[in-house]
């Protein structure tokens, strides 16, 4: 009878280690949900985002060549070209040869992949790409607070990082402070891809043309004076920069991260 | 006074390229993928045979639609035919019924011969309310013909693939209404990009011209 009660008992145990396990997904962060802003939104419209996790730091060169070895699909000689442009991939010397920088870049962030290819990683680690407003909401964290957008400093840093020009290798990834949520490099190390970059309306179409672009453009074309409207200028290059994107561009500084539903 | 969020956005694409890309390459690949273009269609037709869908063909894709009947449909059964494509939703009531129109219009002016080379495909945008049954009494409403109309219904996350894949860009900004482009594509009988028109007012005639020689 005890022995049977300790072998519930130890099972209890273990259970209780795998919810503690699947509960927080390793290298992830659980975000809690909330409620944020976007630049181009008038006080009505605030975006709630729920409970998910995401990927504490951006993909790296290291990770996703594990992706290409198990997925030859997606190596470099063989990706299909409606998937990828030319430049996918071309920092590495070859299909699963990162170069002689190898050292130098197996933990920096992997860039000039497509969306397709970013898809197809988040799907084969078992989760998706961040929704833009996810994403938005996590990089409106500064490392002491949620919401940092109104905070002059943060903002002010931010648009530093957009200011300066990419070095020659990226260095490598979690090397900042992290964000209130724990996660590493929202701003200053690349762009991120996102699972819904191209709900982004940037040229005139459809009933677009009259309300969100309207606003997108009057939020960034505003007198650039007060701290709100340097906020929107950053966001605003956000928003321009996914909206300017097709999903098969392979572009030098636009990487990404995972995200998973909150379960 | 209309010109300045322009001047801004060139200045705001300007910016990024050059202080945040460095990226020497980029403008070179467009342009290379523009040349590239104009071999496709010979490629196609020596690759017609087989298997494989060819390197740029839509077809590369693997989701699962629903058609109208609810039968599950892989968009490589589309293969063979030049296929006219357009992403909407049938509750839509300003844009999306004009492109339908304009669909018909395209319809139109093929002949018999070129009717039976070729395939209309709608893509709803809003999977949630159109359910097969509504593809299905949309189809009976307007004269979508089976032997000339295909009505997909898919997930979400095959959606937006299929959207990316076609350059079409959309979102939901109410419980009942998307904003989105109004983007009709002709996909060759490979399954690749041939030819889009890209706005509603723009002249029909290129889109049917173009038909007209992928058919042929």
């Amino acid at each position: 009878m005890n022995t049977w009660i300790r072998v519930i008992i130890l099972n209890l145990f273990f259970a209780g280690l795998s919810v503690a396990a699947l509960a927080q997904p390793d290298g992830m962060a659980r975000i809690e949900g909330g409620t944020f802003m976007p630049f181009y939104s008038s006080t009505e419209d605030s975006i709630t985002v729920d409970p998910f996790y995401l990927d504490k730091f951006a993909v790296t060169n290291a990770e996703f060549l594990e992706f290409v070895k198990a997925n030859p699909e997606w190596r470099r000689s063989n990706v299909k070209s409606v998937f990828a442009e030319d430049g996918y991939l071309k920092h590495w010397a070859g299909d699963l040869d990162l170069g002689s920088d190898a050292e130098k870049i197996k933990n920096s962030p992997v860039t000039n992949v497509s969306w397709f290819a970013a898809r197809a990683y988040a799907q084969w680690r078992g989760k998706r790409l961040p929704t833009l407003y996810e994403w938005e909401y996590v990089a409106s964290a500064s490392h002491d607070k949620p919401l940092a957008s109104r905070d002059k400093e943060f903002v002010q840093k931010v648009l530093d990082w957009y200011s300066r020009p990419n070095p020659e290798t990226l260095p490598r990834v979690g090397q900042g402070k992290p964000n209130v949520h724990g996660v590493y490099d929202m701003h200053g190390l690349i762009w991120e891809w996102v699972q819904d970059f191209n709900t982004v309306f940037i040229s005139g179409e459809s009933r677009g043309d009259q309300g969100e672009l309207k606003q997108f453009y009057c939020a960034a074309g505003s007198s650039a004076a007060s701290e709100t409207d340097k906020e929107n200028y950053a966001a605003f290059l956000r928003f321009a920069f996914r909206g300017s994107l097709e999903a098969d561009y392979s572009v030098g500084n636009l990487g990404f991260r995972c995200a998973k539903d909150n379960q | 006074m209309n010109i300045r969020p322009l001047v801004i956005a060139i200045l705001a694409m300007a910016i990024m390229f050059g202080a945040c890309s460095g990226n020497d390459g980029e403008r070179e690949q467009q342009s290379k993928k523009q040349m590239a273009a104009g071999d496709h269609t010979a490629h196609a037709q020596m690759k017609m045979a087989s298997e494989e869908p060819t390197d740029e063909s839509i077809y590369n894709v693997s989701s699962i639609w629903l058609n109208r009947y609810g039968q599950k449909v892989k968009l490589g059964s589309l293969r063979g035919k030049v296929q006219v494509v357009a992403m909407v939703y049938t509750h839509c009531e300003f844009a999306c019924p004009r492109i339908l129109a304009d669909m018909k219009r395209i319809r139109d002016r093929l002949s018999e011969e070129e009717l039976k080379a070729t395939n209309f495909v709608i893509v709803s945008i809003d999977p949630e309310r159109d359910i097969p049954e509504r593809l299905r009494n949309f189809a009976s409403e307007n004269e979508l013909s089976d032997t000339n109309w295909t009505l997909l219904n898919g997930g979400q996350g095959d959606i937006l693939e299929l959207a990316a894949l076609l350059g079409v860009k959309y979102k939901k900004i109410s419980e009942t209404d998307f904003t989105h482009s109004n983007i009709i594509t002709v996909l060759n009988k490979e399954g690749e990009v041939a030819h889009q028109r890209k706005k509603l007012d723009d002249d029909p005639t290129p889109i049917v011209k173009n038909i007209k020689v992928l058919t042929s």
